[in-house]
């Protein structure tokens, strides 16, 4: 993942790397301890750049109210998962190591899982990210984002194991029927930034359902599902970014021409969304499979939900590639575009392609 | 019958990590490879069609990479060995074909690669579900036939959403807002076939009840698209109705288990309907775009070989005898009649494609004063003439172990079946000349009544302008003495 880091800074000079750069050190901790206190540290900590960036160099005044519900919600919902660490630090096994042999009731699960189901936006508590991703100053920043949210989900892995698991099979329903509100929603924007971060609430509801997998094979598949999905979502971010560039306009429907102006571009979004949704060479088809076959085992109703989940999921991508394919009057429109833009996203592609043929290696 | 379903379930995901991937292409001789030669065949005519037809085009690049994307997938279905490679085909499929009709941007065709998209889509979830358990073995190995019912209905639904069947047929004849290449390879040919390959593949494991649903829809669905072919308006959607008749004929073959019959049915039909589909493009840019039945007309008919070209085909498709459809449709007959089942029901459905085949010859035929006129030469004939000997041969060839079942010595009558359709051939040469400058009626509210009238009792009721009509309505019509007279003469002679 830092490696993705690094590729995509170096396109992108920028007044505040500083704030990126720190992200390097946060991130790193984050994800290598195995201490319980710097794990909630770090997660807290993570939250501080971005509310900097945010306010900074945002370009709506909305960016206030954005940060405002960034920080309410993680920090409110992160509160008791402190005490609760210190309470097992202190009174359970006298050390700073984490450990999974911890028995805890349901509440003390619900209030250790609330702070990562706000990272990754579950759709119950996803309100903050759409406001956040839309007053994003540049693309750069919805790349950090994007690792962020991951943050939540290393957590929930982490913490998988001190929760009980009597509650999953309804778990995985409920995340099923989020998932397809979710993608509702998201059908129905007309702007650009909302559009895509909606999509990506909708793609991370249904991890929790993964994690509650009753094997233990499938697991290791999980991590390398998120990879994929995270440069799935940079690719998209960039381009969505190309495009608003280029159209000055975040509303979907005015971004008529951009086909006729650079097809490359729009011929790896497209690729890439048909990625997202179970073409051959990506991962998601063994994502979704996992996912239906989970969903199945638990309950047998779970086949209609999964029909309406299957069908939303392509028609959402297919809308709004067709957008694109529009004409509008030439006229008025012209684009600045850079060599690095194009080279970026096709490399993402290829990228991404190259996955499928390390899969065998991989799993 | 549930906790047989949570018990593979669990099988496969153990599986899904501990297996060895396989991913390897069929390459046996079997007769599923004859369609796959087909299949290259076709696309490299059609990709040189479509060089020639788009040469001006901005994005033609971007159109040959989807359609030789499109060409490799079909390849790696019908070559498939394991179910993963068959979803990457299935799925490629659905893709490209959304991303080959949204190549022209207009409002139509992106309704109809949207349309075409979620059909295919509800085809692809249901293969999801029959994948799984099967995915255990890698291969279309089924040991366990408690399952098969449920799971072949299911499957169903997937052949059926991809080859266009009653239930999601609604794609195919709007899927004609795609380029001609397309149309010709895709929608008429090879795409809508996909499904049937699978019929193929999984030809023992339908035995069952799932038969009678196959049967009863494939019949339904050539029913209703044959019924509106002959009260359709616009001749690409004539042809798009006439390719969901015979790929319901071909499923509908599927009960009679004569599975290289079914190939060579497809293969047939895949030859004749791509020809069909360019030759009626052809016309189209003539007519400079213009769709409807009623402007077909044209009045000095330079190019007379693709109206030559069409017109047989179109009689192909129907079964001369001894071109290519004949032999699989014929012989579908025959092996039916040896059986005493209920399936002399196909006789209904091929008769009824000759109507609607002869409907578009006669729109040819006839002319009206339209003042279109075209006078320049295109290199499509070149490979509109290397097709045409493709679909004609392609019955001789392909022949496998099939056989007439009657014996034919010259000595006796029945040898006039082999030189009819070089009689016919001949004797229709005479109407080339006809073609010319044809405008008998006027009226066109009347026009069917009129066809009737003059084919069987060759009287004409004519309101008409210009002057040349009555010398050259008796032209006409003595040509067509000539080729009724043999016609009647074999019918005579096979019932003596």
């Amino acid at each position: 993942m830092f490696i993705f880091f690094f590729f995509y800074f170096s396109f992108f000079p920028k007044k505040y790397i500083n704030y990126i750069l720190a992200y390097t050190v946060i991130l790193s901790i984050f994800f290598l301890t195995n201490k319980l206190l710097l794990f909630y540290i770090t997660f807290e900590i993570s939250i501080i750049p971005i509310f900097i960036i945010i306010l900074g160099w945002g370009n709506q005044p909305e960016r206030i109210i954005a940060t405002n519900y960034l920080t309410i919600y993680t920090i409110s919902f992160s509160l008791p998962l402190l005490l609760i660490l210190l309470y097992i630090i202190n009174f359970m096994y006298r050390s700073w190591e984490i450990k999974y042999n911890f028995i805890c009731n349901n509440i003390f699960w619900l209030v250790i899982i609330l702070p990562f189901l706000i990272k990754i936006p579950i759709y119950i508590f996803h309100l903050w990210l759409p406001k956040a991703h839309v007053e994003a100053p540049v693309i750069g920043r919805i790349f950090l984002a994007r690792i962020l949210l991951k943050t939540g989900r290393f957590g929930l892995i982490k913490i998988n194991d001190m929760t009980p698991k009597t509650i999953n099979n309804y778990i995985i329903t409920l995340s099923l029927i989020l998932r397809i509100i979710a993608r509702l929603i998201c059908m129905i924007q007309s702007d650009l930034k909302k559009f895509v971060a909606y999509s990506r609430v909708a793609h991370m509801t249904i991890i929790i359902s993964l994690i509650r997998i009753n094997s233990n094979y499938l697991f290791n598949g999980i991590i390398i599902l998120m990879i994929s999905h995270a440069i799935i979502r940079n690719i998209i971010f960039f381009i969505t970014g190309y495009f608003r560039n280029n159209s000055k306009s975040r509303i979907i429907y005015f971004q008529q021409n951009q086909l006729y102006i650079i097809p490359i571009i729009w011929f790896t979004l497209m690729l890439i969304y048909f990625f997202n949704s179970r073409l051959p060479p990506a991962l998601r088809i063994i994502r979704e499979f996992m996912i239906f076959i989970n969903s199945l085992m638990i309950w047998n109703g779970n086949i209609i939900l999964s029909l309406i989940l299957f069908i939303f999921l392509t028609y959402y991508s297919i809308w709004f590639l067709s957008i694109f394919n529009f004409k509008k009057s030439l006229m008025n429109f012209y684009s600045w575009t850079l060599i690095s833009e194009i080279i970026i996203s096709i490399f993402h592609c290829l990228f991404y392609i190259i996955f499928w043929f390390n899969l065998n290696i991989l799993l | 019958m549930i906790i047989l379903f949570k018990g593979v379930f669990l099988i496969t995901i153990n599986n899904v990590i501990n297996r060895i991937w396989e991913l390897s292409l069929n390459f046996n001789c079997n007769y599923i490879n004859l369609f796959s030669i087909t299949v290259i065949i076709l696309s490299m005519f059609i990709t040189f069609y479509c060089i020639n037809y788009m040469q001006r085009d901005i994005f033609i690049s971007r159109f040959c990479w989807i359609l030789i994307s499109f060409i490799i997938r079909i390849v790696i279905l019908n070559l498939s060995n394991s179910n993963w490679i068959l979803w990457l085909g299935w799925e490629g499929l659905g893709v490209t074909r959304f991303l080959l009709i949204i190549y022209y941007t207009n409002w139509k065709s992106n309704n109809s690669s949207i349309t075409t998209l979620m059909v295919n889509r509800i085809g692809d979830f249901s293969l999801i579900l029959v994948i799984i358990p099967f995915s255990y073995y890698l291969i279309w190995d089924l040991n366990n036939f408690k399952f098969s019912v449920y799971f072949c209905i299911i499957l169903i639904f997937a052949i059926f959403a991809k080859s266009a069947q009653i239930p999601f047929q609604r794609w195919l004849p709007i899927a004609i807002a795609a380029p001609t290449p397309v149309r010709s390879l895709v929608h008429s040919s090879t795409l809508v076939v996909a499904g049937t390959v699978i019929c193929i593949k999984l030809n023992n494991f339908f035995f069952n009840y799932t038969i009678l649903i196959i049967t009863i829809i494939g019949f339904i669905t050539s029913l209703y698209a044959s019924f509106i072919a002959i009260v359709e308006k616009d001749f690409k959607k004539i042809l798009a109705y006439s390719t969901i008749s015979q790929i319901a004929l071909v499923i509908f073959i599927v009960s009679s288990n004569l599975i290289k019959l079914i190939i060579f049915h497809i293969v047939n039909h895949a030859f004749a309907k791509a020809l069909l589909f360019i030759n009626v493009g052809l016309y189209i840019l003539y007519l400079f775009g213009n769709q409807e039945r009623r402007q077909l007309e044209l009045k000095t008919f330079n190019n007379s070989i693709i109206s030559f070209i069409l017109i047989i085909r179109l009689i192909i498709i129907c079964g001369l005898f001894f071109t290519s459809c004949y032999y699989s449709k014929e012989y579908h007959l025959i092996f039916i009649f040896n059986q005493e089942s209920l399936n002399y029901i196909t006789n209904f459905i091929i008769f009824i494609s000759f109507i609607y085949s002869v409907r578009i010859i006669t729109y040819i035929l006839i002319n009206i004063n339209s003042k279109i006129t075209q006078n320049f030469f295109i290199k499509e004939n070149l490979i509109n003439i290397l097709l045409f000997i493709f679909a004609l041969c392609s019955g001789w060839f392909l022949n496998f172990n099939f056989s007439i079942p009657f014996n034919i010595d010259w000595r006796t009558k029945k040898i006039i079946i082999i030189y009819l359709p070089i009689l016919i051939i001949f004797f229709s040469s005479h109407t080339l000349k006809s073609l010319i400058n044809l405008d008998i009626m006027y009226t066109f509210p009347i026009k069917f009544l009129m066809k009737i009238n003059y084919v069987f009792n060759r009287k004409i009721k004519i309101m008409s302008i210009s002057v040349n009509t009555l010398i050259r309505q008796y032209l006409f019509v003595s040509d067509i003495k000539i080729i009724i007279l043999p016609i009647f003469i074999l019918i005579i002679i096979i019932i003596v």
